[in-house]
Formats: structure tokens, sequence, C-alpha cells
């Protein structure tokens, strides 16, 4: 039974209002307040952006019970992913490199456990997650196509929580809690993998494989009063391949691991209730590291391979009111990148192997001017204004872009407005990655003279409408963008053929590995979102083109790219039966990737220097097959479809609710491709196009507490 | 647990490999064909063979050459036909009744008996660049071995866009024997003068040798031959240099082709040498 009591309270709204709401506990079983509100999308100015709730992420079905962020955030209309399975995302025709993926203000350089099948985001220890697509409001910066902006949890200040889950892949731990009531409160979660534990006892002894990845997130909140608040939040991940062999005269270890640190330390600072700042130092490291030791007898072979990113920042930003129809932003930053984007160090018995192969170290330095008005011009015009002045220094070659961002909402009904955007943005970090589907391998690299920093500039055009009574809003929007400067590798060209010295190139030398061309995409979405009641959930819809254009490649001719997708369709569905069940659906449609297919083969005869008396000259055959491709990109693969279902069974134990999830990724078993090869068939005597999938119908289960 | 692990294995393991249910590109066999003509050269010749479509039954040896077909090259002094010599496997005309002129531009044109035609244009650059130097360095190789880095030196003709290759003869003799013997090098180091009209510009590449690299020789010498080329001739070139065959993590590679109807290149070029004595 609830009881309600009246009471008369005096409020002075020109200052600082505590408010306590006192319940009769001992009529009350439980309370349950959400931290999530229904926004009005139709009042905001912000355009081309979705917060995704937290606790949906939890209830939709994922590949092995994993539950993930960045897949969650691909089902949004304006996002594809890459390749089956992988957390890859591509915004409005970006590359995975063009998105700014901030935890908790610190840039996570490689997002992505074991090769990109699950992302480094563990959902436990997360507050909150947004996406922006366009209309990028003037505080945000350094990269073309997205910011997405992930919040972890600030730490219980009353008691202590917890939630524990134990999967068919991985388990995890998060604990929260008061240090001090009231005052200072922590939060740690973690999870690791067990393959390497579950197989370990079916290896031989002299020879052992296997692979982990782990990931822990910890954050201190201390509250010094009413104006001073301090966060201090880290996060700690790691992937590992090892492969240990031993015998009676020989030994050898190999090893790949790859991982991301970050660091954050924020002062939160109220002035007065007009005027408040965020100072926040920050740091974050991506390192990726190859290792083999070989021994023979006396013998030994040594080889170290390590690719680092480092960097140190700092941010200073204040929000400022002053007049109710104004919010301004405004704020600095600035960051030390140390890249040392390749070190190999061979050491060996025999000293004619021995290299120290080591790209030279590089440190840049970025930073940001911005400030940002979001201005009520009337009772229907609202409008967010700003101008970022980005900078970057590298080795002598130094950019200075102006930014102007603008972005406009005008209301046409009740709940119902048009929203136009405007916004350049300068990326000076390249990622080289020769696959895209988000390998370790792939390298960070900052802009130089002659790799030029890529731009992009975006417009958007669109409606918004709220529909209350049914709990929906309804988003249509259109974009174009422009890219240039966006990189690419030369023909033939790999991180993998760093030893070919038959040029006169320096062929350790990035840069000469590159090109640097233009991208054009544009397109339509459409959104329809619930984010409350019994039913939630969402349908999206992107019809898009996505162009590249490089002077060396495909002959200098435009080619759709390789993630140019026409029709992209998600469906997500979550409908809580009761309290004790949970049903949840997803099913998701893409055109197929465009990819350069060999169609035919010939015979090809280099001109020899013998010229017609070749047969004269020795050791030289000037002939080779080669493929033809036809036009770059030209060739679409199988259309990509799947549906994963999922059901959740929750119960309430004495000190904890228990949930219990069966799910199944690819219910029909969709036959979705992941790559193609040509095999000759011995009965037919005809070559076939063969394609292999990934994952069949996969069910799996999963448990977790809280408490 | 284990049987959780194992079942997920073997839901891994289930992941098929099949044969594609996709619409494919549908090609059939066409004429592929390579000519290079210079004004220098005794001989203009022409290899024709067909290509062999992927995924169609026909099958085409695409190394053999095809006998049987009208080949023609016409320029400024008309038109001429090279015939097929089965000993060589090349179609040939001797340049001694059809001069190749430096600047004029020929077109070249193949029928075959089954009626497929194609054909490719190119001109001849205008003048051959003379080599100013060359140095052989030899360089020290991991495992004992050695190779030596052959450097040219030219000054790029000012005023126009223009394409170079090098490549050099390697030429030996054992002490006990007369003969010369000739390798070559497999140098082919491509420029093109884009954004460095009329500069002094120098190409060097490495020669790893395959003779006998602990025999002294009484004679050894580089000749080394700087082309002015055409370009298509550079492009096709470049385009196969760039090639990485099956290399899955390098971007497939595009062969450059000027032959309408077909495949292949028609191209031409000038050529000076050089003769490097090594000490």
């Amino acid at each position: 039974m609830w009881v309600l009591k009246q009471k008369k309270l005096n409020l002075y709204l020109d200052k600082d209002v505590n408010l306590s709401i006192e319940m009769g506990a001992e009529d009350l079983e439980e309370v349950t307040i959400s931290a999530e509100q229904s926004k009005k999308i139709s009042e905001e100015t912000q355009m081309s952006s979705v917060d995704i709730p937290v606790e949906q992420i939890k209830q939709i079905p994922a590949l092995m019970g994993e539950k993930d962020v960045l897949k969650v955030i691909q089902l949004m209309p304006g996002v594809q992913k890459g390749s089956e399975g992988s957390a890859g995302i591509y915004v409005r025709g970006g590359g995975p490199d063009q998105n700014l993926i901030i935890l908790d203000e610190a840039p996570v350089y490689n997002a992505n456990h074991l090769f990109g099948f699950f992302s480094v985001f563990n959902g436990d220890a997360l507050k909150s997650v947004e996406l922006i697509k366009g209309g990028f409001p003037a505080r945000y910066g350094g990269r073309l196509s997205s910011v997405i902006d992930l919040q972890m949890k600030d730490g219980n200040k009353e008691k202590i929580h917890g939630e524990a889950g134990i999967g068919i892949i991985s388990s995890r731990l998060t604990l929260e809690g008061p240090i001090i009531k009231n005052k200072c409160s922590f939060l740690v979660s973690a999870r690791r993998t067990y393959i390497d534990v579950l197989i370990y006892p079916f290896l031989p002894k002299n020879g052992k494989v296997g692979y982990y990845f782990y990931d822990m997130n910890a954050k201190i909140n201390y509250v010094f009063n009413d104006k001073d608040r301090l966060y201090l939040s880290g996060y700690f991940g790691k992937d590992k391949f090892y492969l240990n062999n031993k015998s009676t005269d020989t030994e050898s270890k190999a090893g790949l691991d790859w991982g991301n640190t970050t660091g954050t330390l924020r002062w939160n600072h109220l002035y007065n209730s007009r005027l408040f700042s965020n100072l926040s130092l920050i740091f974050t490291r991506y390192q990726l590291g190859i290792e083999s030791r070989e021994k023979y007898g006396t013998d030994y072979f040594n080889l170290k391979y390590i690719s680092t990113i480092r960097d140190f920042g700092a941010k200073y930003h204040f929000d400022f009111m002053p007049h109710p129809n104004h919010y301004i932003k405004f704020g600095t930053n600035a960051t030390w990148h140390h890249f040392i984007p390749q070190a190999l160090v061979v050491k060996s018995s025999d000293p004619g192997n021995n290299l120290n192969n080591t790209s030279r170290a590089m440190d840049t330095y970025e930073g940001g001017l911005f400030v940002e008005d979001d201005w009520r011009v009337s009772s229907k015009i609202k409008m967010n204004v700003g101008f970022r002045l980005s900078a970057f220094s590298s080795k002598g070659d130094n950019f200075v872009n102006p930014e102007p961002r603008a972005a406009v909402r005008y209301l046409l009904g009740k709940d119902f407005s048009l929203k136009g955007s405007y916004a350049m943005m300068n990326q000076y970090l390249h990622l080289l990655s020769n696959t895209g589907i988000g390998l370790p391998t792939d390298l960070w690299v900052p802009a130089t003279n002659r790799v030029k920093p890529q731009q992009s500039q975006q417009v958007a055009l669109g409606l918004a409408k709220d529909l209350k009574d049914q709990n929906l809003t309804i988003t249509v929007e259109g974009y174009y963008k422009w890219m240039k400067n966006v990189l690419n590798y030369k023909e033939g060209s790999s991180f993998l053929n760093i030893d070919d010295n038959s040029s006169t190139e320096s062929q350790n030398d990035w840069q000469d590995k590159v090109v640097s061309g233009k991208g054009l995409s544009y397109g339509a979405e459409f959104l329809i979102q619930k984010k409350v009641g019994k039913f939630t959930g969402w349908i999206g819809y992107t019809l898009s083109w996505t162009w590249l254009q490089f002077d060396s490649l495909n002959f200098g001719e435009r080619y759709p790219a390789r993630y140019d997708r026409r029709h992209d369709i998600s469906v997500v569905g979550i409908y809580k039966i009761n309290d004790h069940i949970t049903l949840s659906s997803t099913w998701v449609y893409g055109t197929g990737n465009a990819i350069t297919l060999p169609i035919a083969s010939y015979g090809t005869e280099q001109h020899t220097a013998s010229g017609p008396q070749q047969s004269q000259v020795a050791g030289y055959w000037p002939y080779s097959a080669v493929s033809d491709y036809g036009k770059k990109n030209s060739f679409r693969m199988a259309p990509y479809h799947r549906m994963d279902i999922g059901i959740q069974f929750h119960k309430k134990l004495k000190r904890c609710v228990r949930t219990f999830e069966f799910s199944v990724y690819n219910v029909y078993s969709r036959q979705n491709p992941f790559f193609y090869f040509t095999e000759y068939d011995k009965d037919t005597k005809k070559n076939k196009l063969m394609q292999i999938s990934l994952f069949p119908i996969l069910p799996s289960v999963s448990w977790s507490y809280k408490f | 647990m284990r049987i959780v692990f194992i079942l997920g294995c073997l839901f891994l393991i289930l992941a098929c490999e099949k044969e594609a249910n996709v619409k494919l590109p549908e090609t059939k066999p066409l004429p592929v064909m390579y000519s290079y003509i210079c004004p220098t050269d005794t001989l203009i010749r022409l290899k024709l063979t067909y290509s062999a479509p992927l995924y169609t039954s026909n099958q085409v040896d695409i190394f053999s050459a095809v006998p049987d077909a009208d080949v023609r090259i016409s320029g400024i002094q008309g038109t001429a036909q090279l015939i097929f010599n089965p000993n060589t496997q090349y179609y040939e005309l001797q340049t001694s009744t059809y001069p190749i002129v430096a600047g004029q531009a020929y077109k070249m044109t193949v029928i075959t008996a089954s009626g497929d035609v194609a054909s490719a244009e190119t001109q001849v650059p205008f003048s051959s660049v003379p080599i100013n130097d060359v140095t052989v360095e030899t360089i020290q190789e991991p495992y004992g071995e050695t190779s030596d880095r052959i450097k040219v030196s030219f000054t790029d003709e000012a005023g126009s866009v223009n394409y170079y290759r090098i490549a050099a003869l390697y030429n030996y003799t054992y002490p006990s024997l007369i003969d010369t013997t000739t390798d070559d090098t497999r140098i082919n180091e491509l420029y093109s003068d884009a954004n460095h009209d009329g500069s002094n510009t120098s190409l060097s590449s490495r020669y790893y040798m395959f003779s006998d690299s602990s025999a002294t020789y009484s004679t050894e010498f580089y000749d080394v031959f700087l082309y002015n080329c055409s370009p298509s001739y550079y492009s096709f070139h470049k385009s196969l240099k760039n090639n990485s065959g099956d290399n899955p993590f390098a971007e497939p590679t595009l062969i450059y082709s000027n032959v309408k109807g077909g495949f292949g290149c028609f191209g031409a070029y000038t050529r000076s040498g050089f003769r490097y004595i090594k000490q």
C-alpha cells in the first residue's frame, strides 16, 4: 500500500535547492528508479544523434550471449557493420577510423576484442551511450564521421551493489558502492574469457596454445561539497594469443597481444548557478606486440615487434547560462600523441640475422578551441551555432583549420520539427588498415605534409516527431557528406611487405604505401523508436551511396566503397511479458558489400631489357598470369540478413535477482558470406565461386545475478 | 561447462563452405595482346593469346600463342601486316620494311579467326633521354649474400610529361671460358616526372645475383638502359609491378590495359644505354 504525505515547501529557484522525498519504507516492497528519461526529440536542436539506454542493450540478443554496445549501435540507421560478427562501425560512409570513441573522455584507439568479434566495452560498467552521426556540436572534434560517447557509471553512493554474469565466452563481475557514504563511491568491473583455461587440460604438456581477453573498468567519485566533485576512472584491457612448444633440444614461444589503457581525472566545479566547468586530464594508450622466441640447443632467434600510440591530454570545458535563451559551452583541449608505428628487433645467435628496424618515434600535438551557443531564438526556432579552431603539429608540419558548425530546429507544430545542420570536421590521425575488419595490426599514424589531414563537410536535413501518447519518436533525415584526403593503401601494398627492398623507395616509410583521395556519401535515414513501456525497440532504414576516388586506384575513376550499402534495415523488439519474462528479437538486412572479384585470368608479358633477343638472356621469365577484376568493387556480395531471438527469465531470490537468458543468434541459419574464393571443380571442369560463412544458428545461455 | 565449450566449438566448425548463390559476371575469352615498339629496334612483334573466364567451362591456355589472326599495324606510313612466326610464337615485322618513327602515333589491330577484334593505339616518345651517370654499390645482405645497387642518373626532358623505366643486363665471363653470359637483372624501376619536370633525377634498384657469387669473372659489366616510355607502357608495367598476386592483405591490383576489345598493352619507347664496367 502506498502512503502519500503532503508537505508545503517554499522554493527559491535562483539558487541550488536540494529536495528530499520521504516515503513510508514499511509500506514499500521495492522502489525502482530509472535513470533514463524519454527526451523529446522534436524539442532538441541536435539532430543525427541517438542515445541508447544501457538497460535496453542488455536485453537485445547477442552473439554468444556477449552483450555489446557497439553491435547495438550497428543496428541504428546510418550505421553499418563491417563483416559478419565484427564490431567495426561505418557511419554515413566513413571508415572505422573516423569514429571518435571516447570512454569517460579518453579516446579508445582499438575498440575490438578477438579481431573485432567483440568490443572492449563491458555494458555492466556503462551509464550512458550516445552516438552522433552529424550536426556535430563544436565541443567535439578530431574525427570525421561520428562521436560515440560512453560514460562509465559513477558508483552507488548509498550501498554496495553488484552484478555477476557467466556466459559461454566469458564471465564478469561488477561491484559498486560507497567508500564514504554519500561522499565517495567506487565502481569496479571486470570480465575475462576462459577458452584457454577450458582447453588447457586437453593440450599436450609440451605444446600449449591459447587465447584470452580481459578488461577492467574502475571509477572513483568523490564529492567535496555541493560545488566540487572529482572523478578518477580507468580502463585496462588486453587480448593475447600464445603458442608454446618444448622438446628435448628445442623450445619455442610465440605470442600476439594487444590492448588499450585509458585513464581520466575529472574535476567538476560549480562556480555559481550559471557557470560550471570540467577540467580533465586524460591518458590513453594502444599497443600491439608480437613476440617469437626460438631456441635450438645453443642457437637462438628472438623477434619482437611493437606498435604503439600513446596520448596525454587535457580538456577544460565550461558551461555558461547567461540567459534562459542561451546555453553557451566553451573550452579548450590539448593532446600530446606519441607514436611508434613499427619497431622490429631481431636478436639471434647468428649476428647476420640481427635487425633493428624501428620506424622513428613521432611526437605530435593536437589542440582545439571551441565555443557554441544553444540559442532559443523564438518560440519556434532554436539553433546551436558553434565554431571550433583545431590545430595539429607534426615534425614541423603545422595545420590550423577553422571548423564552423551550425544546427537549427524549427517547430512546425506540436512535437513536430524541421531540423538542419552543417559541420566541418578535420582528422589529424590516420589508421592504416588492410582489411577494414579491425585487426590489431592496423596502424595509427599522424597527418604529415605529404599525407594531409582528412577533412569532411556534412549537411543534413530532417524531420522529427514525438508521439507522446504512444511513447514513440520518429525521425527522417537526409545527408550529404564530402570527404577529402581519405587514405587507402596503394595497390599491392600492405604492412606485410615491408621487407621488399627491391625498390628505390624507402619501404619502411608508411607514407610511400598510401594514397590520398576523395569520398562522397549521401543518403536518407528513417527511425521509429520506442524507449519506454512494455514493448520497446525500433525500426531503422537507411538508403545510402558511398563513393571513393583516388588518382592511382581504379585508374582514377570513382568506385563504390566496400561498405557502400544501398539498403540497410534493422528491426529491434523487446517485450516485457511480466516481471519475470522478457522476450527480444532483432532482424537485420543489408545490401551485400561491394568487392573486387576476379572474373577472368590471362597471361602478361613484360617488356625485357634484352628486347626481341630475350631468348638469349638467362634467368628471366617475363610472363605471368594475372586476374581481370573488371572495375574496382564492381561485384556485390549476397545480401546479409539474420534474425536473433532471446528470452530472459528473471527471478527474485532472497538477496539478488537472477536472470537466465537463452538466445539464438542467426535463428534461421542464414549462410551469410564472410568471403569468397574460387575453386576448380574436377567433375565439371569449371571454376566455382565458393563462400565461407562464419556463424550458422548459434544458441547460447548465460546467467547473471544482480544484488 | 566443458560441454558448453565443446558445443560452442562444434558450431564454429559448422561455419561452412559452399558454392555461392550469386549472379556471376558473364564473360567470354578475349584476345590478349602485347607489343612494345621502338624506333631503334629491328623488329616489331606482337604476342597474341586469349583470356580465360573464371566461371565458364572454356578451357583456355592463357600462355598459348594464337597463330591464326590477322594482325596489322597502321600509322603515318600506312598499314602493314605482322606475320606469325611459329619458331618464336610472335607476330613479326621487320622495321626495315616498316620503320617506327619517333613522335608518331600507331595503331595495332587484331582480328582473330573467330572474329574477335582488338585494337590499341600508342604514340612513340619524341626522343631518347641520355643517361648522365651510372653507379653500382655492392651491399652486404643477411646470410653472407651481396647485392648490387644500380643507380641511374639523368636529366628529365623539360616541357613535357615523361615516363621512365630503367633496366639492366648483367654480363660476365668465367676465366676459363670465352663466351659472355648475360643475365637480365630484372630491375624495373618506373618513374613519372609529374611535379618534377626538367629536374635531375636518379633511379636506383637492387640486383640480387643469380650467378655464382663466389666466382671471380674475367669480365663483369652492366648494360644499363633508360627507357623514355609511352603512358601505356608505363601504366601497364606499373600495375604489373604493384600486383601482389595472392596476398590477401594487399589491395587487389587492377592491371592496366589500353586494348579495346581485349586485354594487354601496346606501348612504345625510346631507349638510351650506358655500359658500366664493374671493377
